[in-house]
């Protein structure tokens, strides 16, 4: 993989690369993207293409409430708030 | 010649009990993360459930807008980094989502092509103040239908008029409440401009559209600003601008992240859903005749108007309530005028809606036909109409309590004229010398005391005949 483009992906997920691990990272990378292009030379002809393992039937639920018991812990547990608000900083 | 081309993404939120993948309460409340649990929050380990009711109901619009229902409907994830999504990336559907292909026809109106309407969750809310943003996550997850109509519209007045038949289409179907002011049901609208014949031109988009004069308005720009550009030899920016309702323009937005590159991929979490012939028939029975179809009926087989057929399709319940009152033996004119008149006037006072209020179909008809019938006369009806809008009464107890039936034989109100020309000679005098004006004088103290069971109509008649016999 390209470095650039490795920058991109980096970008894209908000982490921060420095130049050594860009170069470790770029290498490990085009690896995996190895695999894949061994993976696309598998003959699929006459195979449907597929998401998930059939379960067969629609898997969904009834439209009735369920009051989480965990929401004051997750106010609580967050890095930052201001009383029931989370705060993060102002960004774009 | 230059051409434009409009395609708008409306939002609806779905009404729901819940969210869409998880049971906390689908409700606005002005308690921040009260409505919040592990899925919405996007924690790890949890599993998304789909929500059957979030699912019927979309199914519905689809099929409205004749939309064809793919067999196997897949939710993908989309990857975006803002603060308004907890998981970094929001469920929807890309690739194969519930309807595709769909077709509206209104009179008056080009059709208008659905390129697909599909499910996914809407984001949480942020308030943003000085170097910090305040997140409440009670609207994140829950189930939001987005529809994407092709580029069809030539002219930002059919986009207004569209937005306005579909607020009503969703509202006929019950889905969606359509408040665009409280942000149910959302729009963005994406236009282009090219010289004739030459096709699409470079597509804008423009967000931040509250109301249906926003989307007129901003198209309105927008066209104008684009001729001007490619007039001038410049070429459109394809770019996502923000409409500023204070300065009645649109803004270009800084500049986002590279691409818009939301990497889609199968959410693993959720199988696809395939909807079974069973369901489908459920959502068949669940259609409605839509509101432009039934108005254009209205108008064909009851000879109303256009604008009083309007009005009576505004709502569902309110084009139910007149079709009834119809049925229920009262003339059209009779059923529509009171509907459009002294029922909207009382409701409006009220500050209630018809399905809201007291008054029933029965109750409606009941009073209507007293009147076809002059067993009680125009004013009588109007009070009793804004009485049984108002109480929870009976119309016939409401006449007999205010004695409002008109009297049969003219005698009680043979007498009560007499007595008043009596009272009043100047006035005789007045008109047996010629002068017609105070008649009306005289017909309206008439109305007074008899606490309004004399008829006006045939007031005037009486009191010139009781004149005359004075000699
Ligand atoms: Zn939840």
């Amino acid at each position: 993989m390209q470095k650039d483009e490795l920058y991109i992906t980096a970008s894209l997920a908000r982490l921060e690369l420095t130049e050594k691990e860009a170069d470790t990272l770029s290498q490990a990378v085009s690896q995996m993207i190895e695999y894949f292009s061994m993976m696309e030379k598998i003959d699929v002809t006459g195979l449907e293409p597929t998401t998930h393992v059939s379960i067969g039937e629609n898997r969904v639920r009834k439209d009735e409430v369920i009051e989480s018991s965990l929401a004051e812990r997750m106010i609580e547990a967050a890095p930052e708030r201001d009383e029931r608000f989370i705060t993060v900083p102002h960004i774009l | 010649m230059i051409e434009s081309f409009i395609g708008l993404e409306i939002h609806i939120q779905l009404l729901t009990k819940t969210k869409v993948f998880c049971n906390c309460k689908n409700e606005f409340t002005h308690v921040p993360n009260s409505h919040v649990c592990p899925v919405c929050m996007g924690y790890p380990g949890v599993l998304p459930v789909l929500n059957e009711e979030a699912v019927r109901k979309a199914y519905i619009v689809c099929r409205a807008m004749n939309c064809h229902l793919n067999e196997k409907a897949v939710f993908d994830r989309k990857n975006y980094f803002y603060p308004d999504m907890p998981k970094n990336y929001q469920i929807s559907q890309f690739n194969s989502p519930f309807g595709v292909k769909g077709l509206i026809e209104m009179d008056g109106m080009p059709k208008v092509r659905i390129h697909d309407a599909h499910l996914e969750e809407d984001a949480g809310k942020l308030v943003h103040e000085g170097m910090t943003s305040y997140c409440d996550y009670n609207r994140a997850g829950t189930p939001l239908l987005e529809i994407v109509t092709e580029p069809d519209f030539k002219k930002p007045e059919e986009a207004e008029l569209f937005m306005q038949n579909f607020r009503k289409m969703v509202r006929y179907l019950g889905v969606c409440d359509g408040n665009m002011e409280e942000g149910s049901m959302r729009c963005d609208v994406n236009v282009s401009v090219n010289f004739e014949g030459k096709g699409l031109g470079r597509k804008v988009e423009v967000k931040n559209l509250n109301s249906f004069r926003h989307v007129k308005l901003a198209l309105q720009y927008e066209i104008q600003r684009q001729s001007r550009m490619i007039t001038a030899g410049e070429s459109v920016v394809q770019e996502t601008r923000l409409w500023n309702d204070e300065k009645k323009r649109t803004e270009g937005m800084r500049s986002k992240e590279n691409a818009n590159d939301y990497r889609y991929f199968p959410e693993p979490d959720l199988p696809p859903y395939c909807p079974t012939k069973e369901f489908l028939a459920q959502i068949d029975a669940a259609q409605v005749e839509l509101p432009w179809v039934r108005k254009k009926r209205f108008i064909d087989e009851y000879g109303l108007n256009e604008d009083g057929a309007e009005f009576l399709t505004e709502e569902k319940d309110k084009a139910d309530f007149f079709e009834n009152a119809v049925k229920g033996g009262i003339s059209v004119a009779n059923a529509a005028s009171w509907m459009r008149g002294e029922v909207a006037k009382d409701l409006n006072k009220a500050k209630k809606s018809l399905c809201d209020s007291f008054l029933t179909v029965e109750k409606f008809v009941t009073v209507i036909k007293l009147l076809e019938a002059e067993k009680i006369n125009a004013q009588a009806a109007k009070k009793v109409m804004d009485i049984i809008i108002n109480e929870d009464a009976d119309p016939m107890q409401v006449i007999e309590k205010n004695n409002l039936m008109q009297t049969a034989d003219s005698g009680e109100v043979e007498a009560m004229v007499e007595k008043l020309l009596a009272e009043n000679t100047k006035v005789v005098a007045q008109i047996k010398g010629g002068d017609q004006k105070p008649i009306g004088f005289l017909i309206g103290q008439l109305m007074k005391v008899s606490g309004g069971k004399a008829d006006p109509k045939k007031a005037r008649e009486l009191i010139l005949n009781k004149i005359s016999q004075l000699g």
